[in-house]
């Protein structure tokens, strides 16, 4: 049983809990991203004046990934992986900072991809109406009010956990 | 800073005059022709006009023009950036007929070489099919389309690539007096020539017909097939360099280019009157227009159309009229106008425009989520960078200026937070310098701190939240309903408002709330009869306080994003200054420096442009907002590429 408390000392959980943030969200992100693309690909073939509108469309649940990213890179900070000295967690610490790229890694996994989805939807509407751009980019956008609750929920988590 | 006051117009004027006044209407561009041919479904109207035909010329020779541009795009193509601006003229030289007629003379000389070089590629295909059926030919040195002499026939033909040329060639000779031979094969098909006495004809053909074979006969070629492939070809080069003579006619018309974009542009303004026209109602005589004018320009119009000799009538907009709606505010809130356009008109009839009250918090929100010094810089200089170059209208036009004021704010926030460039100053001097320079922030900085920014940004939510319902309410009073104003938001004023006072003194806030909360109760439901169905509906109606809770955690978002922008270029510093002050390191550091922050700016752009937005749309018009409006569309000298600059400016 020696290996199990030398594998989950704090320093892997906390780099478990980074990981996790950034690959959960990263992939919904990139599923999301792609959903749009694919769609964004087909409004090209009838119209590629409008590369510039879909491309926005597309980029919009690109930003789950970032959040991602953001709390993964906090949580180095943290145990001074990067630009620092890496600190000597405890188990208890390790896991807190794991727990603490939970909320952004769901709901980044989820939130990227439904957001693809609407993203995806709203480009028939540049197909046919594509002054509504603005109004297209509200659907998408509204799902991603829960991605930004997640990474405020996972920011004040880190901000809370001392080591 | 209102929703402009309407009149309805309408004129009748003499028939003769007609072009002439809509060209003196489309220049004042503050009138909106309507559709009277509604008025046609009308007896008592239809009984004295008829629908206006206008013969629409101008629409023939703006496709002749149109065409002739495309061809020049085309052939003679000019670099043209995004950020080119329109070119200027003067209003003499736009309305000049002379450069009418010229245009037209270029277009349709341009016209004619297009189509001159359309048929040389449809007859530089005829030539290349007429090569490819020659190819297989090319090795037999047998001419073709010549006789030779009576009792023989010389033919070709052909078989699929299944069948086995051996066998057929036995099978001839076998009948005798025919000679068949092989000439090439391709992946399709064998070609054969054939020589065969005319007596045994029908005999060889029933015989090789099932194996596949079949006569092969080429029209119009005479001599060999080498000899005509060399024709071709030469024929075909002909070909290529008359279509190269004919583009370089083309693009000697190149300076052409601007004449026609101009005539396009003003014939496209004729055109869409004519369209006007043709919606009319007329009699022999006379003809009648209606629509909106701006209550104010009442004058202006009155002059042209006292000058033309016009019975007219200016009226306030009747119990039934949607007249149009046209949005009045101050150079600093107008640009603010494309945000809610882009959601939707308020209707003429509620009598608010929201633009006033919702540009300060657009201007506070965009700034607080993008929060760096830094970068506000960049987006004010590049709005205006924009819009000094390329002089964009409309929509762009307005974006360009909101970037410039949003800049100013994003400034402020950064300079509260102690943000330029992320914390660019401390991690510069500590990586490269090797000795620390803090950049101190004014207020707080959310990085190390957030909580106050979390207070901050609900405080915002709640101001706004409130000022909706008051803009509701003003809207209920201004209609003369000033109870379901006392209902529908002063209760709500005091429940929510008790709270505020409770941090204050718990007991008055408390008793506050608790009388809103009963107001409510009360009155939510005072649209139903029963008793019992009034009591349901009031606590349905309390129930929407949870909703007033989650409008105000929503503006957390503000932080959120806030913290998104200094987060990303904390890390593209620390990642920048990992290589020290070496020589790799400051390679590296301007390398991520560059790149890192202008991908920051462009993601953080979009997030903050949609989620300010998003506040407004769904937090605060959700409070009040009456949509459904129908934009104000004036007849105007619309232009696409000149810009033309009116006399006395």
């Amino acid at each position: 049983m020696e290996w199990i408390t030398s594998l989950f000392n704090g320093t892997n959980l906390a780099l478990a809990g980074a990981a996790f943030a950034v690959f959960m969200a990263g992939t919904g992100s990139a599923r999301g991203v792609g959903i749009a693309g694919e769609a964004a690909a087909g409004v090209l073939t009838e119209d590629p004046n409008k590369f510039g509108q879909t491309l926005l469309l597309q980029a919009l649940p690109g930003t789950q990934g970032i959040y991602g990213l953001i709390i993964g890179f906090l949580i180095l900070i943290k145990i001074g992986i990067v630009g620092g000295t890496p600190v000597e967690l405890t188990t208890i610490q390790g896991f807190s900072l794991f727990i603490t790229g939970l909320p952004i890694g769901v709901v980044g996994f989820t939130s990227g991809q439904a957001q693809g989805r609407a993203a995806a939807a709203t480009m028939g509407i540049i197909a046919k109406r594509p002054e509504e751009l603005g109004k297209a980019m509200m659907y998408p956008a509204i799902v991603e009010t829960y991605a930004v609750l997640a990474l405020l929920a996972s920011f004040l988590m880190w901000l809370g956990i001392a080591v | 800073m209102s929703i402009v006051k309407m009149s309805r117009l309408r004129i009748i004027a003499p028939q003769n005059i007609r072009r002439t006044l809509l060209r003196e209407l489309t220049r004042l561009g503050c009138v909106e022709i309507g559709n009277p041919a509604e008025h046609l479904l009308d007896p008592e109207w239809s009984a004295i006009i008829h629908k206006h035909t206008e013969n629409a010329e101008s629409g023939r020779i703006l496709s002749s023009l149109k065409n002739a541009l495309e061809t020049l795009d085309k052939y003679a193509p000019v670099k043209s950036s995004l950020l080119s601006p329109r070119r200027q003229i003067s209003e003499d030289i736009f309305n000049d007929k002379k450069y009418v007629n010229e245009a037209s003379d270029v277009a349709e000389q341009l016209n004619v070489y297009a189509r001159q070089i359309a048929s040389t590629f449809s007859e530089e295909g005829r030539l290349a099919a007429k090569k490819a059926s020659l190819i297989p030919w090319i090795s037999m040195d047998v001419p073709f389309g010549q006789e030779f002499g009576t009792r023989f026939k010389v033919l070709f033909g052909v078989s699929p690539s299944a069948s086995e040329p051996e066998q057929l060639i036995t099978e001839a000779e076998a009948i005798g007096e025919c000679v068949l031979q092989l000439i090439s094969s391709d992946r399709e098909q064998h070609y054969y020539l054939m020589i065969v006495h005319r007596e045994r004809m029908d005999e060889v053909m029933d015989a090789l017909k099932p194996k596949g074979f079949s006569l092969s006969i080429l029209k119009d070629v005479e001599g060999t097939a080498a000899a005509n492939i060399v024709e071709l070809d030469r024929q075909t080069q002909e070909l290529l360099a008359e279509r190269e003579t004919l583009i370089a006619k083309v693009r000697e018309f190149g300076g052409k280019r601007e004449l026609l974009q101009q005539i396009i542009d003003v014939l496209n303004i004729e055109s869409s009157r004519e369209e006007v026209l043709n919606n009319l109602v007329a009699t022999s005589q006379t003809i009648y227009l209606e629509g909106w004018i701006p209550s104010e320009s009442e004058k202006s119009v009155a002059a042209v159309l006292e000058q033309h000799g016009c019975a007219y009538e200016f009226a306030e907009p009747g119990e039934d009229d949607e007249p149009p709606v046209l949005l009045h505010n101050s150079e600093l809130v107008k640009p603010y106008g494309m945000v809610t356009e882009l959601y939707a008109l308020p209707t003429y009839r509620s009598g608010l425009d929201p633009n006033p009250f919702m540009a300060p918090f657009f201007f506070i929100f965009f700034g607080l989520m993008m929060a760096d010094i830094g970068y506000g810089i960049l987006i004010s200089l590049g709005g205006y960078y924009l819009y000094k170059k390329a002089r964009p209208q409309g929509a762009l036009g307005d974006l360009t200026k909101i970037a410039m004021q949003c800049g100013i704010s994003t400034m402020f926030w950064g300079l509260m937070f102690g943000s330029f460039f992320g914390n660019l100053i401390p991690a510069f001097s500590e990586g490269m310098m090797g000795k620390l320079i803090p950049f101190d922030p004014l207020l707080f900085d959310p990085l190390s701190n957030p909580m106050p920014l979390f207070y901050l940004s609900l405080a915002f939510g709640v101001v706004q939240i409130f000022l909706g319902m008051g803009l509701n309410g003003y809207i209920m009073i201004k209609r003369g309903n000033v109870m379901d104003a006392v209902f529908d938001v002063g209760f709500w004023f005091m429940l929510l408002g008790g709270f505020g006072i409770a941090i204050l003194n718990t007991q008055v806030g408390l008793t506050v709330s608790a009388l809103g909360a009963v107001g409510i109760l009360l009155t939510g439901g005072r649209a139903n009869k029963s008793v019992v169905k009034r009591l349901t509906g009031g606590l349905g109606s309390l129930y929407n306080i949870t909703g007033y809770l989650s409008d105000v955690l929503s503006y957390s978002r503000l932080l959120a994003l806030s913290l998104a922008t200094a987060v990303i270029a904390q890390v593209m510093n620390t990642m920048g200054t990992l290589g020290g002050s070496t020589v790799f390191g400051w390679i590296l550091f301007v390398l991520i420096f560059v790149v890192g922050h202008l991908f920051n700016i462009a993601i953080n752009l979009l997030g903050t442009y949609v989620h300010t937005s998003r506040l407004q749309y769904i937090e605060f018009f959700g409070k009040f907002f009456e949509s459904g409006g129908r934009k104000f569309t004036p007849l105007y000298n619309k232009t696409k590429y000149v810009e033309v600059i009116k006399e006395g400016h």
